[in-house]
């Protein structure tokens, strides 16, 4: 996969950067080696395997494309909330958090429905949408920067966001077809859907970003040692700000991908895939040998958990037990690459 | 993210031990939970409770074994009693006829029943029932559906893709709850009403059927803005709105409260009474449990509701899927209606023994 290597400091993270990323790195002595630094990949592709054997459909190319194509909206909007995390520090209540990009998503989808079926062209009303969605970021990075802590700000954000998805769909199901919306819907040629597309430039992108350049090792610098960094000449402030407009961003895109998918924007979507948004994110960091949350791990995770709902459907677990089974997969798989690390440590 | 996940200290062999516990402890809530919210006092029925119209049609027609197929389930939700009913039975029927049943249930959210359905398809089973489901954001998944050549059933959902859809008369129902809301109000006054959902198919005929009947009740008038019911905390936020309202329509400005289903109207009864108010009248639809214990009390503001016939719905679905699979699609009509059984106060007692609800 591509994603294995995502924490490395690839060439174009020349001297300069490699100075203020060591400095923050200082505080975390995690760095798992030899064959513990795999347990997190083990355990999900032992339950993927279980998985297979359960159900011959599973490993389907036509099963492995839904699966992808289901994960597009969670993947997308987790990377935007990776982002934020990773520059603002992964502190739970101190640290960088965007409790928005749920009720984001929905309003970014429902301000480009109502803006195509009042007869506006796609790439406008996309715009619009998009530009609703940043106004929402502007307001967080403006607020976070103001010394608000994240978590209270975005959760009055995500109210205002809530309200105005509310407001612009009237509370009512607002259909969203036609080109290019359908082509981001259905699956093309190859099985996959243009949302898959999207994915895969969205990730691609922000995986070499983050992973690859002298910006992301300075974002992860910002998130684990603010003042390091600053004695190192960044501007964390700057940063900060930056994290939330593309967290916003994404969740615009987001947003626009689910009511693709859903042939409408849905009021009040937002709430319903906040919880798992946040999961993706933060379980990112069972595919990190350093624990940290990642890029490339967010998409991995949104896969997994994907995958998880639809390995239970398809090994016929009856749907009530879903969501407890679930839970205790992503508790199994989080409590493994813990153990796993302080034994490592040792 | 570190100091969270380092945080127990405790050592290997106890931690396991915790671990087991907490998944323990986690199922047993996550069990409790369902099993407190989704069954209510009295609600759980046995099949014979169905009534006989509907029972000696399943048994003239001989219905063929469904052994070795698998029959692929996608409920909308399990949050109202229709849809829980007709789920549990649906899955019953299907195993009594030697099927192997797929179960899912959306929690009332659009893209799970969307993936739902992708899921089941990807397992190709020999039929796929669609319960309840939005029109406008299903549809794609429906056509999926049908180029897979597997066949879909629907149970009070229209679909073009689907061979048979079960569903109770709902132009039936609408103009009945319309025209008894109009009777019980004299023939004028104001009335309130809930429209959250114009996509949804039986919502879409009973609201037409209101506005149909009222034509020829010209003293009665919609209070507009009508009211957005939502899918989820249904009865809460119901209670909010209608308090509100209350308080901004004095006595004389609003008779009644029509919705085209019962999960808000427990709410607007509720909030009737908390306000103390005796002129506001509640009509509603789906003999909801909640529901049926307020129509039984006399003080309270709820007065109609319409119960329909969950169990005989489910089973005749799961029949049309057995007599569609033997080879038998002539027997199966595009949509089988059942007939609804009003609610009123007089015989809710009555209803209740004879369908179990």
């Amino acid at each position: 996969m591509s994603t294995t290597a995502p924490e490395r400091q690839g060439p174009g993270a020349g001297a300069p950067a490699a100075a203020p990323a060591r400095s923050g790195a200082q505080p975390r002595p995690i760095r798992t080696s030899g064959w513990a630094s795999y347990a997190g990949y083990g355990v999900v592709a032992l339950v993927l395997a279980l998985f297979a054997v359960l159900s011959p459909v599973f490993t389907d190319p036509a099963n492995v494309a839904s699966i992808i194509n289901q994960a597009t909206v969670t993947a997308i909007a987790g990377m935007g909330l990776a982002v934020v995390v990773i520059v603002g520090g992964d502190d739970v209540v101190e640290g960088g958090i965007d409790l928005s990009v749920g009720a984001t998503a929905a309003v970014a989808g429902s301000v480009a429905a109502v803006l195509v079926s009042a007869g506006l062209g796609p790439a406008p009303a996309v715009l619009a949408a998009l530009g609703v969605a940043l106004l929402i970021g502007t307001a967080n990075g403006v607020a976070v920067g103001l010394g608000l802590r994240p978590l209270l700000a975005t959760l009055a954000t995500m109210g205002i966001a809530t309200s105005l998805d509310l407001v612009v769909s009237q509370n009512m199901k607002i259909a969203l077809e036609g080109q290019p919306f359908t082509w981001l819907r259905d699956a093309g040629g190859l099985g996959v859907s243009g949302a898959v597309v999207v994915l895969l430039v969205v990730a691609a992108a922000f995986i070499w970003v983050f992973h690859r350049t002298r910006l992301g090792v300075n974002a992860y610098a910002v998130g684990q040692n603010p003042t390091a960094a600053r004695v190192a000449g960044l501007n964390p402030a700057r940063y900060r700000f930056a994290s939330y407009l593309v967290s916003s961003g994404l969740a615009g895109v987001a947003g626009i991908l689910l009511a693709s998918r859903l042939s409408a924007a849905v009021p009040g979507i937002g709430t319903q895939i906040l919880l798992d948004i946040i999961l993706v994110a933060y379980m990112s960091t069972v595919f990190s040998r350093r624990l940290v949350i990642t890029i490339g791990g967010t998409l991995l995770a949104a896969l997994f958990v994907t995958a998880l709902s639809n390995g239970m459907t398809l090994a016929g677990i009856a749907s009530q037990w879903v969501g407890a089974v679930k839970g205790a997969l992503i508790l199994a798989v989080l409590t493994v690459v813990v153990l796993r690390s302080k034994a490592g440590n040792r | 993210m570190n100091q969270q996940l380092s945080a127990p200290t405790v050592a290997r062999p106890a931690r396991r031990g915790a671990l087991a516990k907490t998944a323990a402890v986690l199922t047993a809530g996550v069990l409790l939970a369902t099993g407190c919210s989704l069954k209510d006092p009295g609600a759980g029925s046995p099949a014979s409770a169905a009534p006989a119209a509907a029972q000696e049609q399943a048994a003239a027609t001989g219905v063929p074994s469904l052994e070795g197929k698998t029959v692929g389930i996608a409920a909308k939700d399990i949050v109202h009693d229709f849809s829980r009913k007709v789920y549990e039975e649906l899955q019953a029927r299907v195993e009594e006829l030697g099927g192997t049943v797929v179960a899912t249930q959306a929690e009332a959210k659009d893209d799970k029943h969307v993936a739902d359905v992708e899921n089941l398809i990807a397992q190709k089973p020999d039929a796929i029932v669609v319960i309840l489901g939005d029109a406008q954001t299903l549809t794609p998944a429906l056509k999926k559906v049908d180029e897979a050549q597997i066949p879909l059933f629907t149970v009070d959902f229209q679909s073009e893709y689907s061979k048979n859809n079960v569903t109770s008369d709902n132009w039936t129902i609408g103009s009945t709850l319309a025209r008894t809301l109009a009777e019980d109000i004299g023939g004028s006054g104001k009335v309130l009403v809930f429209n959250g959902f114009p996509g949804v198919t039986p919502c879409r005929i009973r609201y037409n059927e209101l506005k149909l009947v009222l034509e020829d009740y010209p003293q009665i008038e919609l209070i507009t803005p009508e009211l957005q019911d939502k899918y989820e905390g249904t009865i809460e936020d119901a209670r909010r709105q209608i308090e509100d309202n209350l308080r901004r329509l004095p006595a004389g400005e609003v008779d009644a409260i029509w919705s085209c289903w019962d999960m808000p109207q427990i709410g607007a009864a509720q909030a009737i009474e908390a306000a103390g108010r005796d002129d506001v009248k509640v009509y509603g639809v789906d003999a909801e449990p909640g529901a049926l214990d307020l129509i039984a009390d006399p003080d309270s503001a709820y007065q109609f509701t319409v119960a329909q016939q969950t169990t005989a719905m489910a089973q005749r679905s799961a029949d049309n899927v057995a007599l569609f699979l033997d080879g038998q699609a002539d027997k199966v009509t595009t949509t089988s209606y059942l007939d609804p059984v009003f609610v009123t106060k007089d015989n809710v007692e009555q209803v209740r023994r004879d369908l179990g609800i």
